[in-house]
């Protein structure tokens, strides 16, 4: 897995590349937690190259928006591949914080 | 016809979810599964094992986890075997996916996936190990 980190105003993006599983998790967790440590609050994670994800990578989501929210902060996912974004709707996960089609709608999202 | 099978064993250790995504890589192309299909059958495998890397308290190196599929006609059969503590999935309480941000959480969830993505699921306890077969239907291509 791969994550690379731009800054576009305010607002913190992520694009990961690869599988978010158990192995990877964690260094998912380590960057993203890194970010809102140093004070990030409005966060986009751009999943366009994310082939896979469990519940380990959901896992993070949840743990990043719960946070983010106590925080006043937000948290945007957007360009989910199918299979992907139905991992999400399966685990009620669609309804916790909003999922974009791509990057342009998710930046509007913190307008 | 005849199935179309593969099986392996993974150690446990959570760095053999590698292998588990290469070995269906090749199943995958051999039984011309939908890609679809096989990441779903990926997910089911992966949360299995995670779950009994994390609770199954395994002893290293010597445990291993079996896995073996057979697809034939439009049913795949898939069967985990592990030495773990007995793990019954079935009974499994299913997560809370209505409740607020707040009080969400991932505990559960994994099965719950895993019973999502399955049409049949059976558990068996056998001398030391946990059996548990699954069932999903897959239309060949």
């Amino acid at each position: 897995m791969e994550i690379t980190e731009t800054r576009e105003k305010d607002i913190s993006i992520f694009q990961v590349k690869g599988r978010l599983d158990s192995n990877s998790s964690d260094g998912f967790e380590t960057t993203v937690f890194g970010a809102i440590d140093g004070g990030a609050r409005q966060l986009l994670i751009d999943f366009s190259d994310v082939d896979y994800i469990s519940s380990a990578g959901l896992r993070v989501i949840l743990k990043a928006t719960k946070g983010l929210k106590r925080s006043n902060g937000k948290l945007v996912l957007c360009s989910l591949k199918d299979y992907v974004k139905e991992v999400f709707e399966i685990s009620g996960f669609d309804t916790l914080l909003p999922i974009a089609p791509d990057q342009k709608e998710a930046l509007a999202e913190f307008e | 016809m005849t199935a179309k099978r593969t099986s392996f064993k993974l150690k446990t250790e959570l760095a053999e979810l590698e292998t588990l995504r290469q070995e269906l890589g090749r199943y995958g192309q051999a039984a011309n599964l939908p890609p679809k299909k096989l990441f779903e059958i990926n997910l089911v495998l992966d949360e299995l094992f995670t779950n009994i890397i994390s609770h199954g308290c395994l002893e290293p190196p010597e445990d291993r986890v079996s896995i073996s599929l057979s697809y034939k006609g439009d049913q795949m059969q898939i069967e985990v075997r592990d030495g773990g503590i007995p793990f019954n999935p079935l009974d499994a309480k299913p997560p809370d996916l209505e409740c607020a941000l707040e009080e969400r959480s991932v505990g559960g969830l994994g099965i719950h996936l895993v019973k999502k993505m399955v049409d049949a699921m059976e558990y068996q306890r056998s001398g030391n190990k946990n059996i548990l077969k699954m069932r999903k239907t897959i239309p060949s291509k």
